[in-house]
């Protein structure tokens, strides 16, 4: 007899399958979502405990938009997120604009299946601890810069001069400078050293983001 | 129905701003102002003093030195024939006086010595010197500035139309080679990972999970990325965007031209009045004033009559000249007639002259604005050129981004959720079994067969659905109300319905977490032949700078034509166009 109801949001099909029957076998009565609006259909038919939720849900509305959907409809539901990204800033998000009492699981980190069961307990019991929230791990990748400061690396990761991203971000290049100056900082990046501090940075960023140059 | 081919007005302000411009003293423009002078010495001379025309043609001569010289000296000093230079109007008049009167003077002084100028005619030629040169070097200004431009403008047109049709199919070509090439070696680099799998699966299970995830962070991540990266093609659309707003399109022999259009009253009036007032002075020495007054007026609403008459008259090129050559003979008769009504006669002599002069000058204006109906011409091309560009510009970045998306999120989720799925399955085993090396094998192989595969792709219409179900009972999201014809254009480019999703669900996603919106209503329509417009208006509070400036808007330059976010009636209104 089932006890907890939980809806998996994975949008592949593999991945989704697996994550269910080890709930399954685990007690947890599933219901399988492969994008965001069937998780919330499933939601109005089941109204289910908890949700284990992918934030790439591929085209249309991500997990981090769903989240905040059930934030505002149904806040007593458990969230944990079991995604490729090492935290909310990879996606223009704030960890803070997520909804509190959430499990962060990032995939890469979870081998054992456990793991994820163990977060799922968690966040119906409200008893999180700092191992399940990889978002806040300080040893998740580039975990000392800002929101602010992941934006403006995305941005010179992408190749654009710090006159481009003063024009995408409607500041003036001295302000980009300064920003540009305390990430080099941040990540512990020599200026002065012979290369290309902002190739160096660009390579910190794609390998943190789980990418890399194609020549690094 | 041949197209019709628009051709500006010519003002007085363009024809004295010209004069008193850097083309005026060109060297080019005093060669040509020599002909003309000869030619009214020449005709206005013989017939009506003696002398024959060897003396005249020497006056002609002395006439023209001294008249460039004294231009020469000005170019020299005061008024330089350098590119750019800004109309120096009281400068230039001056000037255009100086050698007037030098010319009148040194004429009347050349014809006196030679015998063949009564003393009476100095103080005509006095007037009509400076007349004479103020109003040819206008005239061959406008001619000529009209020409350099439109020689810059075709200039421009050959070399960056052909650069850009260069660099646009370069950029398709390389689309094409860079996702063939990508896709080549992601299978390259996976089939290796396959039969390490394979071969791994024969140690133990434990080693085997670890190793797996291995190749989950040393091979598929930066794989994925390399696909996903921002490649140089973005910076070559860049420069087709720059570089189209200097293009320019070739030029086209008008088709169908207004007949009016070609006929310049002002221009024709003040180059008339050059030749007319000098004439004047000479045929009508007690009634120069009146006579003058009467034969401009004349000339002038002559013209005007004709330009008004005409002016929506579309023909083929040939007609509008004939019209033209015939209108100046016409006005030449006209201005006859009136000025016969007045008592000044006119012997046919003089008419012939008249009407001889009218019809040259009808011609060069003609010449002016046939080549500036060529011009405006090649400019409408050109911003024609530019938009098309832009769209191409935008439509490319739509592609390069689509691209990377696709394959990045391939990489990101089926492979990578085939390997991860096998890791966290072959952990579980004490044994795997030869079912259990099957079904690996099976599901990376079928991760690595979607690649290639567009199946599955989310249309428009099942994206917006999905919004609205997400935010169901959160934020009230109404959809727009698409025409099947719209929805059908939309997908049928799956790159435009891609694009317009992702720009409709950032700026929901963007409205409810920043504005707090409860209420968001999205509009859909196409906004011209290669635009479809996006509108989503919310009644939340407007995002704040730094979120406008930030990850939001990277997707919104890269998918979106053009976007702009603004408050319109207590409303916070995301525009976005979208190329289609």
């Amino acid at each position: 007899m089932y006890s907890r109801h939980v809806v998996v949001v994975e949008d592949e099909a593999l991945l989704r399958d697996l994550i269910a029957k080890t709930l399954e076998s685990n007690g947890f009565e599933v219901t399988t979502a492969a994008n965001a609006a069937d998780a919330a259909r499933a939601f109005k038919a089941h109204d289910p405990d908890a949700v284990v939720l992918d934030v790439e849900l591929g085209p249309g509305p991500t997990g981090f938009d769903f989240a905040e959907s059930l934030h505002k409809t149904a806040p007593d539901v458990g969230i944990v997120f079991l995604t490729n990204l090492p935290d909310a800033r990879f996606a223009g998000r704030e960890t803070k604009d997520l909804p509190t009492k959430i499990a962060y699981l990032r995939k890469s980190q979870l081998v054992d299946s456990n793991e994820l069961v163990d977060a799922l307990e968690a966040v119906l019991h409200d008893s999180v601890s700092g191992n399940q929230r990889h978002d806040l791990s300080s040893a998740r990748p580039l975990a000392a810069l800002s929101k602010k400061q992941i934006s403006v690396l995305q941005l010179l990761a992408m190749g654009y001069t710090n006159a481009q991203i003063a024009d995408k971000r409607g500041t003036t290049v001295r302000a980009v400078e300064g920003i540009v100056s305390r990430i080099f900082q941040a990540l512990d990046i020599d200026v002065q050293a012979e290369g290309n501090a902002r190739v160096e940075a660009a390579a910190t960023y794609l390998r943190a983001s789980g990418k890399s140059l194609s020549d690094a | 129905m041949p197209e019709k081919f628009l051709t500006p007005k010519t003002s007085l302000r363009e024809a004295i701003n010209n004069a008193s411009g850097p083309v005026a003293l060109s060297n080019r423009v005093l060669l040509q102002f020599a002909p003309i002078s000869f030619m009214l010495v020449l005709i206005s001379n013989p017939s009506r003093l003696s002398g024959s025309y060897l003396e005249w043609t020497l006056v002609a001569t002395v006439g023209l030195i001294a008249t460039v010289l004294v231009l020469l000296a000005f170019r020299a000093t005061v008024l330089p024939s350098v590119p750019g230079r800004k109309p120096m109007r009281l400068m230039s008049s001056i000037a255009y006086a100086v050698a007037g009167l030098v010319r009148g003077t040194v004429v009347y002084l050349t014809g006196a010595a030679l015998g063949i100028m009564p003393p009476e005619e100095f103080i005509n030629r006095l007037i009509g010197g400076p007349l004479f040169v103020y109003g040819a070097i206008a005239m061959l200004a406008i001619f000529n500035a009209s020409r350099i431009r439109h020689e810059k403008t075709l200039a421009e047109l050959e070399v960056e139309k052909a650069e850009l049709d260069e660099l646009r199919g370069g950029i398709r070509e390389r689309i094409r080679l860079q996702r063939a090439d990508l896709l080549k070696r992601v299978q390259g680099v996976l089939a290796p990972v396959v039969d390490e799998v394979k071969s791994q699966l024969q140690s133990s299970p434990s080693e085997l999970s670890s190793r797996l995830r291995d190749v989950v962070e040393t091979v598929v991540r930066p794989l994925s990325h390399d696909i996903g990266q921002a490649s140089k093609i973005d910076d070559e659309i860049t420069n087709i965007s720059n570089r189209a707003a200097f293009a320019t399109a070739k030029s086209r022999f008008p088709s169908r031209l207004s007949a009016g259009a070609m006929i310049v009253p002002e221009l024709t009036f003040f180059a008339t009045a050059s030749i007319a007032i000098t004439a004047n002075a000479i045929n009508f020495p007690g009634a120069v004033f009146q006579g003058s007054v009467i034969s401009l007026a004349a000339v002038l609403i002559g013209y005007k009559i004709l330009q008004k008459l005409f002016m929506n008259l579309w023909v083929p090129f040939v007609i509008a000249l004939l019209i033209s050559v015939l209108g100046a003979i016409g006005v030449a008769f006209f201005c006859t007639f009136v000025l016969s009504l007045f008592g000044y006669l006119l012997t046919p002599t003089l008419i012939w002259q008249f009407a001889l002069s009218q019809v040259t000058l009808t011609l060069l204006t003609f010449y002016m604005q046939f080549l500036r109906t060529q011009r405006r011409d090649a400019e409408l091309e050109m911003t024609r050129v530019v938009s098309d560009l832009a769209i191409l510009n935008s439509q490319l970045r739509q592609e390069v981004w689509l691209n990377r998306r696709r394959i990045a999120s391939i990489l990101h989720g089926s492979v990578q959720a085939a390997l991860y799925a096998s890791a966290i399955r072959l952990a579980k085993l004490e044994a795997p079994t030869a079912q259990d090396i099957d079904a690996v094998q099976s599901d990376i192989a079928a991760a690595i067969s979607k690649l290639e595969s567009t199946d599955g792709v989310e249309t428009f219409v099942g994206v917006l659905e999905q919004i609205r179900e997400v935010w169901d009972g959160a934020v009230e999201v109404q959809l727009p109300v698409l025409s099947a014809e719209l929805v059908s254009q939309i997908e049928a480019n799956p790159v435009t319905s891609a694009c317009a999703a992702e720009v409709v669900r950032e700026a929901v996603s963007n409205a409810v977490k920043h504005g707090k919106a409860e209420h968001i209503v999205i509009e859909v329509e196409k906004s011209g032949s290669h635009l479809l417009g996006i509108t989503v208006s919310n009644d939340g509070q407007p995002l704040p700078a730094e979120v406008e400036a930030g990850y939001g808007s990277t997707i919104m330059d890269e998918v979106a034509f053009s976007w702009q976010l603004e408050n319109r009636g207590g409303f916070t209104v995301l525009g976005a166009a979208i190329a289609i």
